[in-house]
């Protein structure tokens, strides 16, 4: 899918923008702080309905003002769409299609964008909570109803953890325990088994885009550590089965120490380089590429699901790969997918033809090329 | 205009009720000075009376302006069945709903640790002695379907099953996360129809 057109109106540091967009690598330059990772913010938020960069969304609106608008002309499957999203000081998000208001789900799932930013480039030797929101970020796109059961889940087990805190002497203690357990297991074995699914399909493909990415000879494979003892059978029932055998047998000791301590907010997924527990002993060129060829299989992925490709944004990281890396792009970049990177100066040897605009304190200027 | 003057009072308490934001506080409580005295005084006579005659129906919980309420006291109603719900206002869209013939039972809220709400917050005492009194035949969860409201009739289907009472939830026909206020008229009537037994 494409912007064909992008509008700005008071969001951050832009008063108002109109921009035609390239169909395809769009290079933003501009000195620090003038707006690029805005704009990109931007587009992005029009696209998924979430800020890469903050949970406080107001503070998109640009200072002075009390409300901001971002509108885009977007093609997908040969069709146009026009997606309004407005924001104000006094209320929440607002959602158009085509003049219509929608639900923020329904407009954004799966999202429309990929991101891809320096924050990305811990995923492998960072915590495993970035590795978690990684991962669900990936089954959500390709899977709506996953964002419904996490964010059940979610909710399930701060009620639990909030009971077992506070709670143990409360009336009907153990049946409240046993009526969040319930819950627990159903969304989450659902959580473990969409995750799974979605790293099942999505291994060979980051084998291959790893090995063009780094002309190596080497693999990288993927192990989920799961803190329910899974067997070799991928189904529902006998993850639901494990999972609530695994928080009978560890029950006395969730109460002793007062927290839930099965499920899959204690999972993990451990990456491996020519069979080497990547987070430990690989170097950070081997990390970065395997960050970039799973946001590169992602990509894959979701036009192997929806016959089209999502946007890329890439904030800020062309420039930290090396020469090598972003030639082993050039099979993404010479697919019919419109990117957005942002870079403080343009790249040499780009693998392929592109168009710059350069940011100064808000304002767009079309570049040559 | 003083921070501490009747206006500033008037708008404070339109900015306690919930939904109400400050600005919207502080427009309602323009509205009402720019009006006739008489608009005021109105709604000052409805909030009052409203208030002291209202009361918790002692059969079913309901707020009620008799005793008992208007449902409890229908003799066309089929009191084997009773629908159990979080809030007064999940009555009224039952009621809307006109899919459902028996009485109620009003829990006034729904088990929530994180906001130190348990069963003793609850009407569950009232229920389980309306029941042990006999008479019902099944009782209908349809706490709202969202995680509270399901860990409330998981919680409730324990102790009312031993009692030899039938127990069905209200079917999630609706709209995954919608609270039963919200669902429209029609999908709440096959809600009814599709309840399921309780595990
Ligand atoms: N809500 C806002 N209103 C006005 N300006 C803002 C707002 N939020 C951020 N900015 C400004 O945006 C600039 C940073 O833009 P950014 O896109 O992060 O820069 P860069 O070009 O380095 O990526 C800063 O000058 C900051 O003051
Ligand atoms: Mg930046
Ligand atoms: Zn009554």
């Amino acid at each position: 899918m494409f912007f064909k057109r992008l509008v700005l109106s008071n969001f951050r540091n832009f008063r108002d923008l109109s921009w035609y967009p390239y169909r395809g690598v769009n290079i933003i330059t501009g000195n620090n702080a003038q707006g690029k990772t805005n704009l990109l913010e931007a587009i992005g938020f029009c696209t998924t309905g979430l800020s890469f960069r903050t949970s406080r969304e107001k503070e998109m609106i640009k200072d002075g003002t009390n409300s901001l608008q971002v509108s885009a002309l977007l093609e997908r499957n040969g069709v146009e769409d026009d997606i309004i999203v407005r924001l104000a000081e006094n209320s929440i998000a607002e959602f158009r299609l085509n003049g219509v208001k929608q639900k923020k789900n329904r407009l954004f799932l799966p999202v429309m964008s990929v991101s891809f930013t320096p924050a990305d480039l811990d995923l492998i030797r960072g915590n495993p909570a970035g590795r978690r929101r990684w991962l669900d970020t990936e089954v959500c796109s390709f899977e709506p109803a996953y964002a419904y059961h996490l964010h059940n889940y979610n909710r399930v087990l701060l009620q639990k953890n909030n009971l077992l805190k506070e709670k143990i002497k409360t009336t009907g203690f153990s049946e409240i325990l046993d009526s969040f357990n319930l819950q627990l297991i159903n969304y989450g074995s659902r959580i473990i088994y969409s995750r799974l699914v979605q790293l099942g399909k999505m291994a060979s493909v980051l084998k291959d885009l790893y090995r063009e990415l780094t002309r190596g000879k080497e693999d990288i494979y993927y192990k989920y550590l799961s803190s329910v003892p899974l067997g070799d059978k991928l189904n529902i029932e006998a993850i639901t089965f494990s999972l609530n055998s695994a928080i009978a047998s560890r029950s006395l000791e969730e109460k002793n120490r007062r927290q839930a301590l099965v499920g899959p907010h204690r999972d993990d997924l451990q990456f491996y380089i020519g069979g080497m527990d990547a987070r430990r002993y690989c170097s950070r060129g081997q990390q970065r590429s395997a960050v970039l060829s799973l946001k590169m299989s992602a990509i894959k992925l979701y036009h192997r699901e929806y016959g089209e490709y999502p946007l890329l944004l890439m904030d800020d990281v062309m420039l930290e790969l090396d020469e090598a890396r972003q030639a082993g792009m050039a099979g993404l970049f010479a697919l019919p997918l419109q990117s957005f990177i942002t870079s403080t100066a343009v790249p040499e040897n780009f693998p392929r033809d592109f168009k710059t605009v350069k940011i100064t304190n808000g304002q767009l200027i079309e570049g040559e090329r | 205009m003083h921070s501490n003057g009747p206006v500033a009072r008037l708008v404070d308490e339109f900015a306690r009720l919930p939904g109400i934001g400050p600005k919207t506080a502080q427009r309602l409580a323009f509205y009402i000075l720019s009006q006739p005295p008489e608009t005021a005084r109105r709604l000052a006579a409805a909030l009052t009376e409203a208030r002291d005659n209202t009361r918790r129906c002692s059969v079913c919980l309901n707020l009620t302006d008799r005793e008992p309420c208007a449902v409890c006291a229908d003799p066309r109603r089929n009191p084997e069945m009773l629908c159990v719900v979080e809030q007064p206002r999940d009555v009224l869209a039952m009621e809307k709903s006109r899919g459902f013939r028996g009485l109620y039972h009003v829990l006034h809220g729904s088990i929530s640790p994180m906001n130190g709400i348990g069963p003793d917050e609850l009407t569950v005492r009232e229920l389980l002695q309306r029941i042990a009194g006999g008479g019902v035949k099944e009782v209908i969860l349809a706490t709202n379907p969202n995680v509270e409201g399901d860990a409330t009739a998981l919680y409730l289907s324990k102790l009312i099953q031993p009692l030899g009472v039938r127990v069905t939830r209200l079917a999630h026909g609706l709209p995954v996360g919608a609270s039963l206020e919200y669902a429209d008229e029609i999908t709440l009537s096959k809600a009814l129809e599709g309840r399921r037994e309780l595990y």
